[in-house]
């Protein structure tokens, strides 16, 4: 059996509990009577305890006074940036808007103020506009009604 | 977090004190450099800082946190690599008294005596974690010692399951033979 046994590859698994329940037992049942795999899982085992039984640091003071002068820092920089953005960017909308109303308003009172509108007398006047091109004969309409006597009256002359 | 996310500072504070230790051992078991464990540490804190605004509860905080600490140690690894690969063997190293010829320690066979000091002992398990390929490191280092599942480990290494299992299950091969002397010695 030995080093040639299937299971060997599965005791990694079965250690870590990654192993479906099926599979598991099989490698339990198996570790009864295997001694080359007892004697795998116990190296392995070992050599994890080495790992877990490092002695842990603490960390020191420098670091944890490093850490939150660098998070002041960013603190700083973020505040600096806002004020930095508020006057780089942040009054210009409210610029634009407020000339882009004066602009409009200036508009409507020098230029674009809407006329009332017409009356119905400057409707038909605006309807018989080509008449006025005539308005010598207008005058004269008059003359026109008695054309017969004028007529006598320039032959007579 | 969540409270975090939300404005209170002290929250943060809170999730400083919980996890300080944890994350500074993870680094330190990872790059085996106290100094260079507490900045890495740092750094993870800081990008859990800047990154409050968008963190989304998808796991355990725990898991988010560590998969941070992965990246970021993962990420200073690459760039030691970096730097060794540029680094000559046979050029002299320069001290203030001139040219000494460099001396490379001999970390595969260290001297029985130095096994029985328990300094030393801590040193011989630190470098059999260290001659381990990173994700395999931060696999063993995320299962073993802080007790993440397979699935967890997934997400923080960004690799699959069945990758996991196979890079537990090559890690503690490796440092079973690295560590052998030590476990017969138990």
């Amino acid at each position: 059996m030995g080093t040639k046994c299937h299971y060997k590859t599965l005791l990694s698994l079965f250690m870590d509990g990654e192993l479906p329940e099926k599979d598991s037992i099989k490698v339990n049942e198996h570790l009864k009577t295997c001694t080359a795999c007892r004697k795998e899982i116990e190296s392995l085992q070992a050599t994890d305890r080495l790992l877990t039984g490092m002695k842990e640091i603490e960390p020191s003071v420098r670091f944890e006074r490093s850490f939150w002068h660098k998070i002041a820092d960013i603190e700083e920089k973020k505040r600096a940036w806002s004020l930095s953005n508020f006057f780089l960017f942040g009054w210009r909308p409210y610029l634009a808007t407020g000339l882009m109303t004066f602009l409009i308003a200036a508009f409507l009172i020098f230029h674009g103020r809407p006329s009332p509108a017409p009356g119905p007398e400057e409707i038909v006047i605006a309807q018989h506009l080509e008449l006025l091109t005539n308005l010598d004969i207008i005058n004269h309409l008059d003359l026109l009604e008695n054309w017969e006597a004028v007529k006598t009256l320039k032959e007579d002359s | 977090m969540l409270q975090f996310k939300e404005g209170n500072q002290n929250a943060f504070r809170k999730l400083f004190t919980r996890y300080k230790k944890n994350i500074v051992n993870f680094c330190y078991r990872f790059c085996a450099d106290r100094e260079l464990a507490e900045d890495l540490a740092q750094e993870v804190f800081l990008r859990v800082f800047k990154a409050a605004p968008r963190y989304r509860p998808d796991a355990r905080f725990s898991t988010w946190i560590f998969k941070i600490a992965t990246n970021v140690c993962l990420n200073e690894m690459r760039k030691k690599r970096y730097r060794f690969k540029r680094e000559s063997l046979d050029i002299p190293v320069n001290t203030d008294t001139g040219e000494i010829p460099r001396e490379i320690e001999d970390r595969v066979q260290p001297q029985p005596q130095d096994l029985l000091v328990s300094r030393e002992r801590e040193r011989f398990i630190r470098e059999a974690i260290s001659d381990l390929p990173g994700k395999q490191r931060a696999a063993i280092l995320l299962r073993v010692v802080h007790g993440f599942s397979y699935q967890e480990i997934g997400k923080q290494i960004r690799h699959s399951e069945k990758s996991v299992k196979s890079l537990i299950y090559r890690g503690r091969q490796h440092l079973r033979q690295a560590l052998e002397a030590k476990v017969r010695g138990e």
